[in-house]
């Protein structure tokens, strides 16, 4: 049951009221009249008498109605010139209350549709401005974006209505989703202050500016459906007014680049890099001959078209080769349709002309016998290290040297039996994955397991570095290897490529490890009896991989001289890798940084944003390991950080929407009520869209009455016109 | 015998006669003017006693001519009865409050027009070698002069009627029962008022006059303002002969008004037509000889 909607009048410029005083001037007149009079003997005073005594009455009649006419006139005039209007507060409410409006305004990018010139966000900040304009003198505003996640835009009711429209003016529509039931506990919370600080502010609305599309409203978890019931239904408890006002359009027709990637995992130049590109359609019609373009840093390089069918995927590649290194932006766009903003999707992609690994062999060659690493280095560079095709360089060192290197300047680091690890060694470990490097850690004989899981596993506030914690040694015979079902990365592509040798690898010893499930840990290949044979876990931006047995050690395995060996290592290389990748790559509303390393701090970085905005964010250090990150990336686009120290550098960051908050089907009101505020009492509007002469917005609908006052005085002018005419024949 | 020459208009224009001074000068200016267009007078005696012959004199009766004399003197005389006095004319002059008044656009006071009609009309008459008598009123009889033929008499009536006083109440109808009953001769009486007194009353004198078998003429002199009420403004009416003062618009009352001031006129107008007495209704800024030679030349077709 609906609060009943009491009506309130009110004048949008009540200062010309203060020309009601000009309704005084015919009684003025009047009685200035009778005191300004001439003055006339008078002989035949008998019959001007006997005319009196007959038409006195009417007479007095008369002038007390064209009194009263002349005198209305002048108040309807003056207040059709204050511009009254007749407004539904849709408050339960008493009128004449102050009220504390807080504005949840949609920042969910499907509010970009563009229906006519404007977008839909525009649209919601004029119903924003057009319900403040229209409010009473003394109400208060709040406002707040319902993104994801939400931000407070105006937190302390503002009675200054110029500033607050002045910040709803500036504020842009983020390219991110939206997140309703957050939004409702941000909302809730601002009241609750607002009630604590302005107590003049005796009631309360909520108003909804929004599409009602997307998964924002309609979320996939229950949980959160549930949320956003409950919280609403609080707020309503608390004396809170609900009002939507619903800025969408009844044309779920969008189209989205959902996706963009390459599947070579490893771009390098001169090396052709392919490119796939998914086109979504969230639309009830079938589009076809959809024009894709593909742009490398803003260039076009090609294009072709597509047939997407309603409700469903297309995809199309390309493939392009990188003439230089260092990060580019690869884009890929479509047009025609309404909403723009996921109609291009970006990819930030590292190109190298060469990879940096250190291998730390924990077991150098001494009498014959190869060093720990040495297969190793062959595996991750095979060929002569002055061809062409080799991209890697590997740096060798020792257990007790290793750490003499600058972690920051190597890709990967791979490490095999080492020893142990001193705290410093795992702090180092632990930054260089936290900075988005790659680890590869091969046990073996000379392991100190206790130290390993002591310093590198996260125990007791140590570094997690490994994605497994190690057991006990495990010696036993010759088992084979499940690839379990090839499904990771690392090993998919032996698929299907049983010659490779991958599933036949002999190992004999290995250590049983217990993979960080907690912390994201996967299984890459087991072994036969179900023991863990390489785990692969992200650590921070960075990726580690732990395979249970050695690379050197003939009595543990023969691995490294298995066909598998060379393909395995190079394909954890690039897994490793990974991390650096994918850190260029997040979803809008996700913070970027990086690491300059551990030699610099308080350096400024410069991240310009899509719009060519530039701020300056500086890194800062904890732990001996300067991090920078930037978190304002509300706009979808490539973002380029530049810094200068410790040397001149700079990369790219792309950041692209959410393709599912492009699914423009959006609640009808009866869904609203009966899926998502099920009991919960609300006002709901769809009709926003008012002439300019005659804002009408939603519940807060304002009648203006300025025409009818008009009206009215003229009538008024013409009865008096009328009576004055009529008394004046009389008379005549 | 003189033919008559056209009467300058100006010569009767109130505004013009205003200018000059005393009312004998305003009589001549008129008489002058009106009867030298007349081949007639309109009074005329009844007596048949000769007594002597007098010169003939433009507008006298034709018939009265002794042809006997022409014939040896070759000049014109006319035969004068006994009785010279063949009509007594008495001027009932209302000299009450309310004759005072004058409008903005009226030329003279209704009392000044009417002691100009008066010493117009005694002058005609003394030319006619006729005898005029003039009783001055408001509610009593202020000043009353016996009739005489002598043409110097028209100096006692006009200074009378110059110094008559004024500011009190009419009261018409008693002062003409008083006349009635003092007037020792019958003959016409002329009534020169503005009638504002009990209409009763007034009706109940002129039929006692009637009674007494005089001719009367009525004289009704109205200030153009009181026929037409023009007023505009707002206006404070001080009420003459005691009547109380009033405020008002007097564009809501004057269709009222001049309602009410019609059924006054017509109920006079209609008695005085019951009564067989002469009305003349004279507006102060109209032209006097249209006041005499509209009702003289009636007279004249009457008597012929």
């Amino acid at each position: 049951m609906l609060p009943v909607t009491p009506i309130v009048a009110f004048f949008t410029q009540p200062w010309m009221l203060l020309w009601a005083a000009a309704a005084a001037a015919p009684i003025l007149i009047h009685l200035l009249n009778r005191r300004r009079y001439r003055e006339q003997s008078w002989a035949a005073m008998e019959y001007l008498l006997a005319a009196m005594r007959k038409n006195v009455r009417r007479i007095q009649i008369e002038q007390w109605l064209l009194l009263a006419l002349r005198t209305l006139i002048v108040l309807l005039l003056v207040a059709a010139v204050a511009d009254p209007v007749i407004q539904g507060l849709g408050l339960s409410h008493g009128a004449g209350a102050r009220t504390h409006r807080l504005f949840l305004l949609d920042g969910s990018y499907s509010m970009g549709y563009r229906a006519d010139q404007a977008a839909r966000f525009e649209s919601a900040k004029q119903v924003i401005t057009r319900i403040v304009d229209e409010s009473p003198q003394g109400d208060g505003f709040t406002l707040v974006l319902m993104s994801a996640p939400p931000r407070v835009i105006v937190q302390t009711p503002s009675f200054a209505r110029s500033e607050f429209l002045a910040e709803l003016e500036s504020l842009q529509l983020p390219h991110g989703g939206g997140d309703v039931a957050a939004s409702l506990a941000t909302a809730t919370e601002v009241l609750r202050a607002a009630r604590r600080d302005e107590r003049k502010l005796s009631r309360d609305e909520v108003c909804f500016v929004s599409d009602l599309c997307g998964p924002s409203w309609n979320p996939a978890d229950r949980a959160s459906r549930q949320a956003i019931h409950d919280r609403a239904a609080t707020l309503v408890d608390e004396g809170t007014s609900l009002v939507v006002v619903d800025v969408g359009q009844d044309d779920p027709e969008n189209i989205a680049v959902a996706e963009i990637a390459t599947p070579d995992r490893f771009s390098a130049v001169g090396r052709e890099t392919r490119f796939e590109v998914q086109l979504l359609n969230h639309g009830r019609r079938d589009r076809n001959q959809v024009r894709v373009e593909f742009l490398v840093d803003g260039a076009r390089v090609g294009a072709t078209q597509v047939d997407v069918k309603a409700g469903g995927t297309a995809a199309t590649s390309f493939r392009h080769r990188f003439d230089t290194s260092g990060d580019h932006a690869v884009e890929a766009r479509i047009t025609g349709d309404k909403l723009d903003i996921d109609n291009h999707r970006w990819l930030s992609l590292p190109v190298r002309d060469r990879l940096r690994v250190l291998c730390v062999d924990g077991n150098p060659r001494s009498q014959g016998r190869p060093g720990a690493a040495d297969y190793l280095r062959v595996a991750l560079s095979p060929e002569d290290g002055t061809s062409d095709k080799n991209l890697v360089d590997v740096e060798a060192a020792t257990e007790g040297t290793w750490l003499e290197n600058e972690l920051t300047g190597f890709d990967c680091v791979f490490l095999s039996d080492v020893h142990q690890f001193t705290a410093a060694e795992a702090t180092a470990l632990e930054s260089f994955l936290a900075a988005g490097g790659g680890l590869v850690t091969f046990l073996g004989p000379q392991v100190d397991v206790e130290n390993y899981n002591q310093r590198l596993c996260g125990q007791d506030g140590a570094p997690r570095v490994l994605p497994a914690t190690i057991g006990e040694l495990v010696a036993e015979n010759q088992q084979p290897v499940d690839p379990l079902g090839y499904r990771h990365a690392i090993v998919s592509p032996f698929r299907d490529q049983e010659q490779a040798g991958l599933l036949t690898t002999p190992i004999s010893r290995y250590f049983r490890v217990s993979p960080d499930a907690e912390h994201g840990a996967q299984v890459v290949a087991a072994l036969a009896d179900g023991d863990a044979w390489i785990v692969e876990a992200p650590v921070e931006r960075g990726v580690s991989i732990l395979v249970a047995t050695s690379a050197a050690d003939r009595d543990w395995t023969l691995l490294p001289v298995w066909p598998s060996f060379v393909p395995l290592v190079q394909e954890m290389l690039i897994a490793a890798m990974q991390g650096k990748n994918e850190e260029r790559n997040l979803i809008v509303g996700r913070p970027f940084g990086g690491s300059l390393g551990s030699a610099v701090a308080d350096v400024p970085v410069r991240v310009t944003n899509p719009r060519d905005v530039e701020a300056v964010v500086t890194a800062t250090s904890d732990d001996g390991h300067a991090r920078w990150a930037f978190g304002e990336t509300y706009t979808s686009g490539v973002y380029r950080a530049a810094w200068n120290a410790p040397t001149a550098a700079e990369a790219q960051f792309a950041v692209n929407v959410d393709p599912q908050e492009g699914e423009l089907t959006r609640l009808s009101e009866g869904e609203l009520r009966d899926r998502v505020w099920q009991g919960v009492a609300f006002q709901y509007t769809a009709d926003w869209q008012g002439s300019d002469d005659a804002p009408s917005v939603g519940l807060s609908r304002a009648t203006p009455m300025h025409q009818g006052l008009l009206l009215a005085a003229l009538l008024a002018m013409v009865a008096e016109s009328t009576l004055a005419w009529y008394s004046g024949a009389r008379a005549a | 015998m003189t033919p008559p020459t056209e009467p300058t208009p100006t010569c009767f224009d109130p505004r013009t006669l205003a200018k000059l001074a005393g009312l004998e000068l305003r009589a001549r200016s008129i008489v002058e003017g009106y009867v030298s267009g007349m081949h007639r007078s309109p009074f005329h005696g009844f007596s048949v006693e000769f007594a002597e012959h007098r010169e003939y004199a433009p507008g006298d009766d034709v018939r009265h001519v002794d042809w006997k004399v022409y014939g040896k003197t070759d000049k014109y005389y006319l035969k004068q009865y006994e009785e010279e006095t063949n009509l007594i004319c008495y001027l009932a002059l209302d000299a009450s409050e309310s004759m005072t008044y004058q409008s903005a656009d009226a030329p003279m006071s209704k009392l000044d027009y009417a002691r100009t009609v008066a010493a117009a009309l005694a002058y005609l008459v003394l030319r006619q070698q006729d005898s005029v008598g003039l009783a001055v009123f408001d509610q009593e009889v202020r000043s009353l002069v016996r009739p005489s033929g002598n043409p110097s008499h028209l100096k006692q009536l006009t200074h009378v009627m110059e110094r008559a006083e004024t500011g009190r109440k009419t009261a018409a109808g008693a002062i003409l029962h008083e006349l009635a009953e003092r007037l020792p001769k019958r003959g016409v009486v002329v009534l020169l008022s503005d009638l504002f007194d009990n209409v009763a009353s007034l009706l109940a004198g002129l039929k006692h006059l009637r009674h007494r078998r005089h001719e009367v003429i009525v004289f009704h002199v109205l200030d153009p303002a009181e026929l037409d009420f023009p007023f505009e403004q707002t206006t404070l009416f001080k009420g003459l002969e005691a009547w109380p003062d009033t405020l008002t618009d007097p564009r809501t009352l004057r269709k009222a008004y001049l309602a009410e001031f019609a059924k006054f006129l017509l109920e006079v107008r209609k008695s005085c037509q019951e009564l067989r007495a002469d009305y003349v209704l004279l507006r102060t800024d109209q032209p006097l000889d249209v006041a005499l030679s509209s009702y003289l030349s009636k007279r004249l077709e009457r008597t012929k």
